[in-house]
């Protein structure tokens, strides 16, 4: 399959789901509504105007907000994952693995604990957003000594084992148990009841850091000959790596801080992908941002649809759809090996 | 063709000299063989020859600093092969040896190849006579199939200089000669080659020249039946090893470890 047709598909399978996402709730919407509140107001009878403007009120204020974060999340985890992957050489390497997933969580995770999140909606993800700065700050520095990529990935296990256990001390140290389990809900991520401000929060890094890791593709390519051959082709390793880590952390770091951190679709979306783009680091990006963002949507709506009284967390819906598919795709290719 | 210097280079690491004032000199046409022990600073040199280390001392591509050279323009006139045979992605074999074309490529243009680009991908593939796996995932070659298409895609750069890294390690005896002809022929078509070896016979049989190395040093430095000498040998790898002619060509064969005076 060429990577343009899988783009295509899965650009195609990414609108669909946005327009099933915007139709399903508990007020069902047909197609025309959804594109008559989309679309400027319509001077009509005070009747139709109300209708429309009620629908207008479902779509824009509490279901777009909802699946434009999905997409723009999902498309961070999975072109970061991607690029990661292509750093690493590794197949395993995920945005968790620099620790700045785990840094934006416990930012989030100390504003909670101490009050923070009743001063202002904007006051936990800015905190997750600057606990992913500083961890983005510590690789660089780790980056700026010629660091390898294992030492690259100690860093970032180090990081992230610290940022854990933090967060856990949060939990354990909890001044009572409802804290305590708003600590839990956002470390279960989840996209629902946010607003068009967290997504003006995070769009622009996530943008940022989209564009940055788009730029990786040729450098990404020639490390597939390995690390010296790279370098001996033209490419500036440092700055490969430079590009790679600040662009996985802003948009990563960005997504975990407004929405808490959601797993297995940076690990698992690449994999998915990698044999439909013929094994391309450079193709991969792409198909992994439109990959990403699928599967979180159809996540969050599968979790819409068959959810009971309480909503499930996406990160648990992510993790539960993602690690058998990724069980069997690995069983499979252990398989074929064989 | 083009000519390599390298004057006095010097690499320091850990506080030990790994190169200590190595000079060397090869033009358009010609095999060196940088030989000696492991650790004797090999792969050091090809890297600073490579750039890929930065050392003191300087080389000299045609008579032009490789230094003042961009990155790229370094990429299009000298290919490197490493020794490090682990292939990153299971990209097909054609895909692969197209990984050389990337310094020729526009920094932000398509990724399609061009006539000339496909061109020397399947010349380099037609040379290594590997043209029936051109399909073939690289994960699925075998370990001789492997480092013929790693050649391959240094092949493909296209570039004057060739560095190989013990481009023979991985293969059995056919395609070791298969290989040291190949590099051979390349040199008598103008390319200037540099590379490691650790077989004493190829070397002595495939190259115009032999560096001796030890411990960082150009012990010797000439044709090979004048460096690769039992006295040499005895001296620097601490073995006595047999010598002789066959069909008016050299052997060099390793015979038995001498005590090492350290």
């Amino acid at each position: 399959m060429k990577s343009t047709t899988l783009n295509a598909a899965l650009l195609g399978a990414l609108l669909a789901l946005a327009f099933l996402s915007l139709s399903v709730g508990p007020v069902a919407l047909s197609p025309g509504e959804i594109l008559l509140s989309l679309l400027p107001p319509w001077p009509d009878t005070a009747a139709l105007l109300d209708e429309i403007a009620r629908v207008r009120v479902i779509v824009t204020h509490v279901r777009l907000p909802r699946v434009a974060l999905a997409i723009l999340v999902g498309a961070s985890l999975g072109m970061s994952g991607a690029a990661l992957q292509g750093l690493l050489r590794n197949p395993l390497a995920d945005p968790g693995i620099l620790g700045v997933s785990a840094s934006a969580s416990l930012g989030a995770v100390l504003c909670l604990y101490f009050g923070g999140g009743a001063l202002s909606v904007w006051a936990t993800p800015l905190a997750g957003m600057a606990c992913a700065a500083l961890a983005t700050l510590v690789l660089w520095q780790v980056l700026r000594g010629g660091a390898s990529d294992l030492t690259l990935m100690l860093a970032g296990v180090a990081l992230s084992s610290l940022a854990a256990a933090l967060t856990s001390l949060s939990l354990n140290l909890a001044p009572n148990p409802s804290d305590a389990e708003d600590i839990m809900l956002w470390l279960l991520g989840s996209v629902s009841d946010r607003s068009f401000d967290d997504l003006r929060l995070c769009l622009p890094f996530v943008l940022v850091g989209l564009l940055l890791l788009a730029t990786s593709g040729l450098g990404l390519e020639a490390l597939t000959a390995g690390e010296d051959e790279a370098r001996s082709l033209g490419i500036d390793l440092s700055r490969l790596r430079a590009t790679v880590i600040v662009g996985a952390a802003s948009c990563v770091g960005a997504s975990v801080a407004v929405t808490g951190a959601i797993g297995f679709v940076g690990l698992v979306v690449p994999h998915m992908l990698r044999r439909f783009v013929g094994f391309h680091p450079a193709r991969l990006l792409v198909s992994s941002a439109l990959g990403g963002a699928t599967l979180l949507l159809a996540a969050d709506l599968a979790l819409r649809l068959f959810s009971g009284n309480r909503e499930l967390m996406l990160g648990v819906v992510t993790a539960l759809i993602g690690a058998p598919f990724f069980l069997a795709l690995v069983l499979r290719e252990k398989r074929m090996v064989a | 063709m083009s000519r390599i210097e390298a004057e006095n280079l010097v690499l320091v690491r850990g506080g030990q000299r790994v190169l200590d004032g190595v000079s060397l000199h090869v033009d358009g046409g010609e095999l060196l063989g940088l030989v000696g022990p492991n650790g004797a600073g090999k792969t050091s040199l090809l890297k600073c020859l490579a750039c890929l280390l930065p050392c003191a001392g300087d080389v000299r591509l045609d008579g032009v600093s490789l230094a003042a050279l961009s990155p790229r323009e370094r990429a299009t006139r000298l290919a490197y092969l490493g020794q490090d045979g682990r292939l990153g992605w299971a990209l097909t074999l054609v895909d692969f040896v197209a990984l050389g074309r990337l310094p020729h490529r526009p920094r932000w243009g398509a990724w399609r190849l061009c006539g000339e680009d496909e061109a020397a991908i399947d010349a380099a593939i037609a040379v290594m006579r590997i043209d029936p796996l051109r399909f073939r995932r690289v994960d699925h070659l075998s370990g001789g199939e492997c480092a013929r298409a790693r050649l391959a895609r240094a092949l493909a750069v296209g570039a004057t200089v060739l560095l190989a890294d013990e481009p023979v390690a991985a293969l059995d005896p056919y395609h070791q000669l298969n290989v040291m002809e190949l590099l051979a022929r390349q040199c008598a078509a103008g390319a200037t080659v540099i590379t490691a070896l650790h077989d004493l016979t190829l070397a002595s049989r495939f190259c115009h020249r032999v560096l001796l190395l030890d411990r960082g040093r150009a012990v010797a430095h000439g044709e090979p039946r004048h460096v690769l000498t039992p006295r040499n040998l005895q001296r620097v790898y601490h073995i006595s090893a047999m010598t002789g002619e066959h069909h008016n060509e050299r052997y060099v064969m390793p015979w038995r470890c001498q005590p090492n005076p350290d």
